[in-house]
């Protein structure tokens, strides 16, 4: 999947996203601030190079110290959520219609998953003190220092 | 029925429902899937059995059926039948909402051919399709969701 693209838009059609996918791969999270947003498990993909047209129809909701969330004002359709320091793009894959070729490769926060689903793949499954470990080594390697 | 209070990302929006059932269905149409980023997951909810209280906006998503949000945070609240028929004005609220709503199990999944491949919940549910969900909500021939 290296090297696609999204193109897609929200329902009401006021604000439009091409993206580039550096993978196509999707992750899903169960934390509860996700679940609170989407109403179960969220799926977001991971995104270089977004140009958003119809920004002023765009409201951003900073639900952590580390991340905000995109929605259209006009419509509600959910559009990304951001890490605020990295600017990392997690875009609703589900905007591009004609998106194919998905597939779910990891979960996050399953130590925050309730019972009533799972998924049938099998997938990476970090709890959110995992993750959260994994990005400030990530961090840490980025900025030359010692993991 | 256990009446249950939930409230949105932001605590602007509180929504108090009666569920009809205590089960949760997912629905993969392409439009709740743009919606939420997600399969929403919905809760059954009669039409005199909801309150809401706060910010709300919805949409007309489509000529038989709304879609409402919270205006402060974009919490997805509601999808809501609007066209006549045996579902008019039910409610299938977003279970995400709701914190006990996790004790629930899901039961059924909407729209099963309009899933993309990429993933799959485990276990046995009942599926319905495009077709089958349309001829149960709008006996009378619809568009789109």
């Amino acid at each position: 999947m290296t090297g696609r693209a999204l193109s897609g838009a929200c329902h009401c059609g006021a604000v439009r996203v091409e993206a580039r996918l550096p993978t196509g791969d999707v992750h899903a999270c169960h934390c509860t601030t996700c679940r609170t947003w989407s109403g179960g498990v969220e799926f977001g993909i991971d995104a270089e190079s977004v140009i958003w047209t119809g920004e002023d129809a765009i409201s951003v909701y900073r639900s952590s110290d580390w991340a905000e969330r995109g929605f259209c004002a006009r419509c509600g359709t959910h559009l990304f959520y951001r890490m605020v320091d990295t600017h990392d793009w997690s875009i609703n894959p589900f905007l591009d219609a004609d998106i194919s070729g998905l597939a779910l490769v990891g979960e996050v926060f399953v130590d925050e998953q309730p019972g009533f689903y799972s998924f049938a793949q099998a997938t990476k499954r970090q709890t959110g003190a995992e993750l959260e470990a994994e990005y400030h080594k990530r961090a840490n390697q980025d900025a030359g220092g010692d993991a | 029925m256990t009446r249950l209070t939930g409230r949105c990302l932001c605590g602007a929006t509180t929504l108090t429902i009666t569920p009809a059932e205590r089960h949760i269905h997912a629905c993969h149409c392409g439009m709740c899937r743009s919606w939420t980023s997600s399969a929403f997951m919905g809760l059954s909810v009669a039409p005199d059995d909801l309150e809401h209280l706060g910010p709300v906006r919805a949409s007309a998503t489509s000529d038989w059926a709304e879609r409402a949000w919270c205006d402060g945070c974009g919490s997805a609240l509601w999808y809501r039948v609007t066209a006549p028929g045996p579902y008019s004005g039910v409610y299938h609220v977003a279970a995400g909402l709701f914190e006990g709503a996790g004790a629930f199990p899901m039961n059924g999944e909407l729209y099963i051919d309009k899933k993309p491949a990429g993933y799959a919940f485990a276990g046995d549910h009942k599926t319905y399709t495009e077709a089958q969900v349309q001829a149960m909500f709008a006996p009378d021939e619809r568009g789109t969701p």
